[in-house]
This record gives structure tokens, C-alpha cells and sequence, in this order.
């Protein structure tokens, strides 16, 4: 009986040891990169942390939250004390950090607001077109692809230059212009948005496949019990790449809740708001605004501030990720997913005539 | 009925030809607009900077096609001549090894890591197994931007403040490539690993005989995922070496203060143009090897659950 027991636990030992030695270099990874910077995230915006001087480190409750969240105006403080008014009161002075959060994510919303929808409609536009099966659609394919794999800085050099202020930039000596397209707001805002077009090669793929997996048989009944176009549409097409929509809208959203390059490179996230300075940049994403705190002069002495800012922001982006979850939640099924590639494998199988 | 689904078939095919031109001919319009500033970048970086400096407005160049500068790019320019603007030797090379070596330590390590793991996952057999998963796939539901700060933090704390390894570790510990991997493992016929299992065959040889050249599409699609998640990335190499000394910077590093740095000189957009088309040029040529099975490989992205 002992024995047999030892027997089991030796078996059990061996299992887990072979798992575990395979999986610790992931493992470890996980918990060093992952586990303990998401704790200490959580621990630190509740602390003035300052990792230069670690005495400078003192617990502060909820204040790093309520700074940015709940404070437009701080008093102004010299040598340590603060600035008596005429009228006795401390002077006070607009709390920029309020203001750029706020107003940061504002342009993000809007800005998501606009491109988002656009990221999917395009590429499905253009996916069903490819379905027409144009001579050369693999080029084409290849070529409205390419640029998404390109960094936002390279291509973004390109914008630059071809939507420069001056009068000799290539749009502007073009049409006989004058604009300042990355100085105004709104042309500032379109030539990062032509930018952000450039990310659409994944969800045209994507698209594209899902459009050719659904099944011909249902355009055929659709065909023969009279369906115009527009039906064939809403009742056979969108229903068939429910899936692909699904996924191509939640990552394209959350994509465009990181909105940054684009920003940077065109924009450096101005212009400036002269009519209300204590507003950040009108290209001022939320991501822009954590950057700036993370690469300015403040970035070791204030990570407490900071982390919390990157908190709030990631449970509204979590939120909206959720949202996913709760959506799709009808077609949880099983095994699915791997049925599905069973097929496609022995397709390709038999394709090769493996 | 022989006779009418001929005369349809027979009237459909022009109508169906006469669509695909239409498709031809709308898609090379596009795409001549869409692929516009790619051909801006390989057609500007070849205009000299005497042709940028006295011909700004035209496409083509007066004086030729050049390579200078690419010279100038690398080896530096004629320091002080008037055309050289902006011209001061930039530590480019470094730039580039920085870069390459951040991003093929990463694409190595991490599908290293992933592999092992997904093996697990799909083909070894212990208790709580499938909780485990689950418990590492919740991490996909906490935002990247949540972890910035704390990660620099993390970082700093490593003592790998200015190091090019604090491009390369923090990646590994994501989880949505082993998920990427696990999909495709576990499509592949469970019979050819007891087979092969039957045939006295050990892990080791299974995962290389037998899983990874079935799973090749995955393989190059993760793999180019992870290289050009580093390759490409500013915000991250912005925080952890942007403070630091311009030759340990990375490529897009670099490639982004050329841009800030030239906006307003029209003689040295040529060399900006260069150097955006350096950075461009690696994963292109990944892709080009790699074009089926990335496209595969991305599609099928779009497939799984």
C-alpha cells in the first residue's frame, strides 16, 4: 500500500518536474517582468516615491490620485512656503497635471471617436473588393499590407516632410498653398490620422481572410431566396465574420488608447493652446502626457504621481477591453478554435499534396 | 435545363472580367496613392542635398540620383560645406547594432521561452494545468500602460538603467505569444506525437521532429511579431535610454531627433529620408522571405477562438 502510494508520487514528481523545468524560463520572466511591476505599480501611487533618494519615500494615502483627478488649482510655493496674496489667502495657480489629464484624454476619445470606425471600414471595404479577385490581388494585397510592419518614425518622416509647414513642402507646393499642416489643430489632427491609416495592414488581412471562409453555400441559398445585395450584407456577410469585427475593433481601440508616435513624430504634440496655457498640446494623447512625465526632469522623484496616472488610465482601457469579454460571451465554446485550425491544416495538407 | 445554365454562365463571364478590371484598375489607383510616401522615402533619400537645397518642390531630382546620402548618413559629410546641413557625424552604426541586437535577443529569447511553454500546455498532462493557463491569460486583461512606470521602476532597480537589456527582458514575460503558439500546437493532430511517442521518441525529439516544422506559419509570425515589437518601438526605448548618451540609443531613437532636428533644413532631408529608409529596410526583408507564412500567420490570428 505504502509502496504503491511512493510509486504515485514519484510518478506525479516526474510529470511536474519535466512541466516545470519547461516552463520556468517563461515562468520566471512572468513573475520578474510582470508579477512583481504590476504589485509594485499598485503600491507605489499610494507613496511620494522618489527612487533616487530613497528617504524622500513617505506613504501619502490617496493624494497622488486626487492630484491629477480632483485638483485644478495648487498653491504656489517658493522656498518650501506658500505664496501669501494681498488678501492674506495663498495665491493659487492652475494645476497643469489636472489639466493635462483631462484634456489628453478628451483628444484621445475624440480622436478614437474617428479613427476607429474608419480602421475597420476601410480594410473591409477594401478586403470585399479584393474578393472581386483583381489581376495581381496578391500584390495588392502585399502592398496595402507593407507599411503597417514600418515604425511610426520611419514612415512618419515621410509625412513630415510631404505635409511640411513651409511653402515648399510637397502638398503644399502642390495644390499652391500655404497651410501650416502640422501647427493648426485640426490639419494637425488629419495628417496624424492619414498616419494612423497606415496601421490597417493587420485588420485588412484578417478581414480579407474572413471574408473567403464564409461558406459560399449561404450566398447561393441567399441568391436563390431572392436577397438584393444590401441583404446579402446585413444577413450572410457581417454575420460571417462576426468574429473577425469583434476582435478587429477591440484591438484597434485600445491600440489607438496608446496613441503616441504618430504624435510624436509629426506633431511633437502641439501646437500649444495660447487661448488656455494651462492646457497641454491640442495632440496631447494620454500616453503623451505619462511620456512626458516618464523622460522629463521629474521622472525619478515623482513615480508615485505617475504610476497612478498609469493606473486610472489602464482600468478605463481595461474597461473597455472587458467590454470584449461580455460581448462575446454568448459563443464560448470548447474547442473551436482548434477544430477550425484542424481543418485549415489538412486543407493546406492536402493543398501540398503532402 | 443543359442549355439555360450554359447561356447563364455564358453571360455571366464577361460581366465577371469586366469586375475584375474595375477591381485592377481602382486597387492600382489606390495603391499608387497609398504607397506614395514609401516611394517619397526611397525617391527623396537619392535626391542630393544640393537638389533638396535648390529644388525643394519637385519630385524628380535636376542633378541625378545619388547615394551621398547614404554617405553621409555613416561616414559623416564634407563638415561645413554649404549644402552639408545637419550633417555632423551621428553615431548611426550604433544605432543600428543597438537595435539589431535588442530585437533578434528578444525574438530569440522569447520564442525560446514560448516554445517550451506552449509545449507544455498543449502536450504534457499534470494537475492544474489548464488553471495555471487561465491564471497567466488574466495578465492580458491588464493594459501595457499600466505597467510602464513600474516596470522603469523594475528596471532601475535591476541595475539596468541605460543598458540595451532593458529593451530585450521586459517583453518576455507576455503572455499572448505562448497563447499564439498554444493555438497552433494544438490543431496539430494529437496521433503524430503518440506516434512518434510509440516510436521511443523524448520531448526534445518531438518538439523538433515533429511540432515546430508543423507549426512554421507560427513560428514566422511570432517571430516578426516579437522582432518588430523591439525593432520598431520608440515609447519604451524613449524612457529607459533616451536620457542617456546618443550612442546607446536605438535606431528609432535616432531616426526620430534626425527628423526633429532637420525639419527645417531643406538641405538635409535626403539624409533624414536616408535614414528612415535604413530602418525600414530590415523588416521589409523579413517579410519578403516570410510573405506567406506571415500572411497566413496573421490571417489565422483572426481565426482562432
Amino acid at each position: 500500500m505504502q509502496s504503491h502510494l511512493k510509486e504515485k508520487i514519484a510518478y506525479y514528481l516526474k510529470g511536474y518536474s519535466v512541466a516545470l523545468l519547461l516552463l520556468l524560463p517563461f515562468l520566471v520572466s512572468f513573475v520578474m517582468f510582470f508579477v512583481v511591476p504590476f504589485v509594485s505599480g499598485i503600491n507605489m501611487s499610494f507613496f511620494h516615491y522618489n527612487i533616487a533618494d530613497p528617504s524622500d519615500t513617505y506613504f501619502v494615502g490617496l493624494d497622488n490620485y486626487s492630484y491629477f483627478l480632483f485638483t485644478p488649482e495648487i498653491p504656489v510655493v517658493i522656498g518650501g512656503e506658500p505664496l501669501l496674496g494681498p488678501d492674506g489667502e495663498p495665491m493659487m495657480v492652475a494645476n497643469t497635471a489636472f489639466y493635462s489629464f483631462w484634456y489628453s484624454l478628451l483628444y484621445t476619445f475624440l480622436f478614437a471617436l474617428v479613427i476607429v470606425p474608419v480602421s475597420i471600414f476601410l480594410p473591409l471595404f477594401l478586403a470585399s473588393l479584393l474578393k472581386k479577385r483583381p489581376y495581381g490581388y496578391r500584390l495588392f494585397r502585399s502592398l496595402i499590407f507593407i507599411p503597417s510592419i514600418f515604425a511610426v518614425s520611419a514612415t512618419g518622416a515621410a509625412f513630415v516632410y510631404i505635409f511640411s509647414n513651409s511653402e515648399d513642402g510637397f502638398i503644399n507646393s502642390l495644390l499652391g498653398t500655404r497651410i501650416e499642416w502640422l501647427n493648426t489643430p485640426l490639419s494637425a489632427w488629419f495628417v496624424i490620422f492619414l498616419l494612423c491609416l497606415y496601421g490597417i495592414g493587420a485588420n485588412f488581412i484578417i478581414l480579407a481572410a474572413g471574408l473567403e471562409n464564409v461558406p459560399r453555400s449561404l450566398y447561393e441559398s441567399s441568391l436563390i431566396d431572392g436577397c438584393n445585395s444590401f441583404q446579402k450584407l446585413i444577413y450572410v456577410t457581417l454575420p460571417g465574420i462576426k468574429y473577425q469585427l469583434s476582435l478587429c475593433f477591440f484591438t484597434t481601440l485600445i491600440g489607438y488608447m496608446n496613441l503616441y508616435g504618430q504624435n510624436r513624430v509629426l506633431t511633437m504634440g502641439g501646437p500649444s493652446d495660447f487661448a488656455h496655457p494651462e492646457r497641454p498640446g491640442v495632440t496631447h494623447t494620454v500616453i503623451y502626457v505619462i511620456q512626458d512625465y516618464l523622460t522629463g526632469s521629474g521622472k525619478f522623484s515623482l513615480m508615485g504621481r505617475i504610476s497612478a496616472i498609469c493606473i486610472v488610465f489602464g482600468l478605463i482601457v481595461g474597461g473597455l477591453a472587458s467590454l470584449r469579454l461580455f460581448l462575446d460571451r454568448e459563443k464560448k465554446g470548447g474547442n473551436r478554435h482548434a477544430n477550425e485550425f484542424k481543418a485549415y491544416f489538412e486543407a493546406k495538407k492536402a493543398a501540398e499534396g503532402r | 435545363m443543359p442549355t439555360n445554365s450554359r447561356l447563364i454562365s455564358r453571360q455571366r463571364k464577361p460581366r465577371k472580367v469586366a469586375k475584375r478590371l474595375a477591381a485592377t484598375l481602382f486597387f492600382a489607383l489606390f495603391c499608387f496613392v497609398w504607397f506614395f510616401p514609401i516611394l517619397y522615402i526611397v525617391n527623396g533619400s537619392l535626391k542630393s542635398s544640393l537638389d533638396w537645397a535648390t529644388n525643394p518642390r519637385s519630385f524628380f531630382p535636376d542633378f541625378g540620383y545619388t547615394l551621398d546620402n547614404f554617405k553621409i548618413l555613416f561616414v559623416g559629410g564634407d563638415q561645413g560645406g554649404i549644402y552639408d546641413y545637419g550633417l555632423d557625424a551621428q553615431p548611426i552604426t550604433a544605432w543600428i547594432l543597438n537595435s539589431l541586437f535588442a530585437s533578434l535577443a528578444h525574438t530569440f529569447l522569447y520564442l525560446a521561452f514560448a516554445i517550451l511553454a506552449a509545449y507544455v500546455f498543449v502536450f504534457l498532462d499534470f494537475k492544474g494545468k489548464n488553471a495555471l493557463f487561465s491564471l497567466l491569460l488574466l495578465s492580458m486583461a491588464v493594459p501595457s500602460v499600466m505597467l510602464t512606470t513600474p516596470q522603469f521602476e523594475n528596471i532601475l532597480r535591476l541595475g539596468l538603467s541605460l543598458n540595451v537589456w532593458s529593451l530585450i527582458l521586459p517583453g518576455l514575460g507576455g503572455i499572448s505569444g505562448v497563447y499564439l503558439l498554444r493555438q497552433f500546437f494544438r490543431g496539430i493532430p494529437k496521433a503524430l506525437i503518440e506516434s512518434a511517442k510509440i516510436d521511443g521518441a523524448g520531448h526534445a525529439k518531438i518538439l523538433w521532429k515533429v511540432v515546430l516544422p508543423l507549426a512554421k506559419s507560427a513560428l514566422f509570425v511570432q517571430g516578426l511579431f516579437s522582432f518588430m515589437s523591439v525593432w520598431n518601438d520608440y515609447a519604451w526605448a524613449q524612457i529607459v535610454l533616451g536620457y542617456g548618451d546618443k550612442g546607446l540609443w536605438t535606431l528609432q531613437l535616432g531616426l526620430t531627433y534626425l527628423v526633429d532636428v532637420n525639419k527645417g533644413q531643406l538641405g538635409s532631408t535626403g539624409v533624414t529620408l536616408a535614414a528612415s529608409l535604413v530602418s525600414m529596410l530590415p523588416v521589409f526583408i523579413v517579410y519578403l522571405f516570410a510573405e506567406k507564412n506571415i500572411v497566413e500567420g496573421v490571417a489565422f490570428t483572426g481565426m482562432k477562438n
